[in-house]
């Protein structure tokens, strides 16, 4: 290797080239350790004497048990050997670790509930200010985290969103894969500026969803999902269903999901740019007659609703009309 | 090009092998180190040159690529779009693990926040899965551990090495 550091040239030879890497500030071998799969970074104990230490100092911790011990997804299934050694792992580093703030936590995939509470709990102890988790059943104490400022929740199958929802500090929340199963949930979110849906769906049981936070800037939803077969296929329909906006900082809204959904945001004011697609579900042609006319007049309503934005894109796929408007 | 301001300062550098560069003052204002010398200094003359005894041309050459890249990205109101991604992915495939590490010192010399953390970034990824002996090389740490020390040490870690399966 240091045969080959020679070869690149530049007025310095490789002997004050390793000086000068030596004196790499502790603070970005911490940054890089930090990014890493926490285990490559506690192998490093191993380098030499002044890096025997240097992993306990991460800002962050990237626990996958998927990846603990081997290449990515080489061995995907899970496996009471390779679970009980990624527990053990994880034990191991939240005690050795110095109690340092911890910026970011991603911790993804143990079924063990005692493990997943000691590492929540550890995480409200050291004041986390990101989580990345593909779990959702959080410690009650959890909920109440007054740094968390990041949550980000990808579970492996729809899982049903709880309530209440708690998290009073978060700035940035994106869900994916949720059921929104409750009305209200985000309402105890009062600094919430950027709010993503991706790939979620409302429960059945819900009518009228709403999003009241009074900071929210930016807001997408894609790709939600509005199980209404009911609207579709029985001749006593249910209304549709609402969705009700109610943000008065909002900027910017993009909104794809299947029809019938209807928007009211009549309490943003700021709105610059709006963009909506529907796509209603490929099932609905057989049952409906006048489907397009009806989705193509509550699409209208909707714009003259929107019609103080800047910026205003609505279309409805399927429809070979698309139907879209820009307003300036 | 950016293309901000009429009459377009630019700011002369010279690095440690005596190179002389001339950036335009968007870009060189992203160096912290090159911002807080004309903060101090505020009736520099215009054609002051702020000497880098830290950097020398090629990795500053790269800064400055990366870092007018950014300026214009931001400029155009394409911060965090895919098209960065993209630039940020090219810029980095043709350099080499020694390019990388130049790099990060400059960028850290210089303080630019935004290139740092994307080069620590890439160092991380480039490193994970990667064997003990890797890493040492990478960074170029003498191993001052004895045997003894050393099996000692993967003793006390052991639970660390479980089922290490690197490149």
């Amino acid at each position: 290797m240091e045969g080959q550091q020679q070869t690149r040239k530049k007025g310095k030879n490789s002997a004050e080239m390793l000086d000068r890497l030596g004196d790499l500030p502790d603070s970005i071998i911490h940054h890089i350790l930090s990014l890493m799969p926490t285990e490559y970074a506690v192998r490093t104990c191993v380098l030499s004497k002044k890096w025997r230490h240097h992993w306990t100092h991460v800002h962050s911790l990237n626990f996958k048990w998927d990846t603990f011990g081997g290449a990515y997804y080489s061995r995907p299934r899970y496996s009471r050997g390779r679970a009980n050694k990624f527990e053990r792992f994880v034990r191991h580093v939240l005690r050795c670790r110095q109690p340092f703030k911890l910026r970011r936590l991603k911790f993804h995939g143990s079924r063990n509930l005692r493990l997943r509470n000691r590492v929540f709990n550890y995480a409200l102890l050291h004041r986390v200010k990101e989580l990345v988790t593909d779990i959702y059943d959080f410690p009650p104490r959890f909920l109440e985290s007054q740094t968390l400022r990041t949550l980000k929740v990808k579970p492996l199958y729809m899982l049903r969103l709880p309530s209440p929802f708690g998290f009073a500090a978060l700035t940035t929340l994106q869900l994916e894969r949720i059921r929104l199963a409750s009305a209200d949930i985000f309402s105890s979110c009062l600094k919430l500026e950027d709010l993503l849906l991706i790939d979620c769906s409302f429960g059945v049981a819900v009518e009228v969803f709403n999003i009241s936070t009074p900071q929210l800037i930016n807001l997408t939803i894609s790709d939600l999902t509005v199980t209404d077969y009911d609207y579709w296929f029985k001749s006593n329909r249910r209304n549709k269903k609402l969705l009700v906006i109610s943000a008065p900082s909002l900027k910017v809204l993009y909104l794809r999901g299947t029809y019938p959904l209807l928007l009211s945001m009549n309490k943003c004011k700021v709105l610059d740019k709006v963009s909506i697609q529907m796509c209603p579900p490929a099932y609905c042609r057989h049952n409906r007659d006048n489907w397009k006319q009806e989705c193509i007049s509550d699409i209208q309503r909707m714009a003259e609703e929107l019609s103080h934005v800047k910026w205003l894109t609505i279309s409805v796929d399927v429809c070979e009309e698309s139907n879209k408007a820009k307003v300036v | 090009m950016s293309k901000l301001g009429q009459a377009k300062r630019i700011i002369f550098l010279k690095t440690a092998d005596g190179q002389l560069f001339e950036v335009d003052e968007p870009v060189a204002m992203e160096f912290e180190i090159v911002k807080s010398f004309f903060d101090e200094n505020e009736d520099a003359a215009d054609d002051t040159v702020v000497p880098l005894p830290n950097v020398s041309a090629e990795p500053l050459a790269g800064i400055i690529e990366f870092c007018k890249a950014h300026v214009e990205f931001r400029a155009n109101g394409a911060a965090g779009k895919d098209e960065v991604k993209k630039f940020n992915a090219e810029y980095i495939k043709e350099k080499s693990n020694e390019q990388l590490k130049e790099l990060i010192l400059a960028a850290n010399y210089l303080n630019i926040k935004e290139m740092l953390d994307f080069l620590t970034e890439t160092i991380a990824n480039r490193l994970k899965n990667k064997s003990v002996e890797y890493v040492r090389a990478f960074f170029g740490i003498e191993n001052d551990f004895t045997p003894q020390e050393e099996e000692a040490v993967r003793k006390e870690y052991e639970w660390a090495f479980e089922g290490v399966d690197e490149d």
